[in-house]
């Protein structure tokens, strides 16, 4: 046994072992899904509304990828499973 | 009438077809299975290793469960979940691309068996889980043909890059026709 330091060294917060951090779903663009089809899709799996569906949609289209989800990393991959079954290219990362 | 999809009585979807149209989408659709049908792990004879099961190091000995798929279309029809992470993205694959083909092959026998029962020119109405089967299966099949194409952002790039003799312009009016009824079925369906 050893006796306790009167002054413990502060942990270092670290980065990337934070569970709780979100996780994010990004659809990407892709030249051949339809436009109508993607909002289409973010309206009926995510159930938003037709105006959010379709920015999400027009960011996609116009930046190259959008976020569409965020939350737990078991629910994000639920949710990329599910987009690659739409045929939705998405892929999910920790922000 | 336009060959199409369009609403029907009662919330049902009608398709309506020429008997050239369902012919080609007969071909089309099953050339599709037997590349699903390709991709699957092969059925292997050898009696699985249990130890190597048990400690899960199965597909470590050459059963190559899920591999990535080096056909571009493949790929883009499972594309990885984790493009920075290989490893996460194979154990990814590894749990959904089993299930993902299973509901890939089931949307197309739906929408092959549906074809199978026209006769001749013809309408056949659709329920909604049929409808969404079709939804799914002409995507994938867009998805399949315009990888092949290599569509880019620009469609017109296509269509100039690929001469009218070029035995790939018929595939190039086949996409674009498939593009055309999947954008009649959104119209019927969509909320």
């Amino acid at each position: 046994v050893t006796i306790a330091p009167v002054e413990l060294e502060r942990p270092v917060e670290q980065e990337d072992d934070a569970p709780d951090r979100p996780w994010t779903t990004i659809v990407w663009n892709d030249p051949i899904n339809l436009m109508t089809y993607v909002t289409y899709v973010f309206q009926t799996y995510f159930g938003y509304s037709k105006s959010k569906a379709n920015k999400l949609m027009l960011d996609v289209h116009q930046r190259g990828r959008a976020v569409v989800a965020n939350g737990g990393r078991e629910e994000m991959e639920r949710d990329v499973a599910a987009m690659h079954s739409y045929g939705l290219w998405a892929t999910l990362q920790q922000d | 009438v336009t060959s199409a999809f369009s609403r029907g009585p009662r919330r049902s979807i009608l398709l309506t077809l020429k008997e050239h149209e369902v012919d080609i989408l007969r071909n089309l659709f099953s050339d599709l299975l037997d590349l699903l049908n390709e991709d699957a792990p092969p059925q292997d004879d050898t009696p699985v290793d249990a130890w190597a099961e048990q400690l899960g190091l199965a597909d470590l000995n050459g059963g190559a469960l899920e591999a990535d798929p080096t056909d571009p279309a493949l790929a883009r029809l499972f594309p990885a979940a984790y493009p920075d992470d290989p490893a996460a993205a194979a154990e990814f694959r590894r749990y959904t691309q089993p299930d993902l083909r299973a509901a890939r092959r089931k949307r197309l026998a739906v929408v092959i068996e549906s074809l199978a029962s026209f006769s001749g020119n013809g309408r056949q109405r659709l329920d909604a889980a049929q409808s969404q089967s079709w939804l799914g299966a002409l995507n994938d099949l867009r998805l399949v043909l315009g990888t092949r194409l290599g569509i880019t952002e620009d469609d017109q790039e296509a269509v100039g890059r690929i001469a009218p003799e070029d035995p790939l312009a018929e595939y190039l009016a086949l996409y674009y026709y498939l593009g055309y009824l999947q954008e009649t079925l959104l119209e019927t369906i969509a909320p």
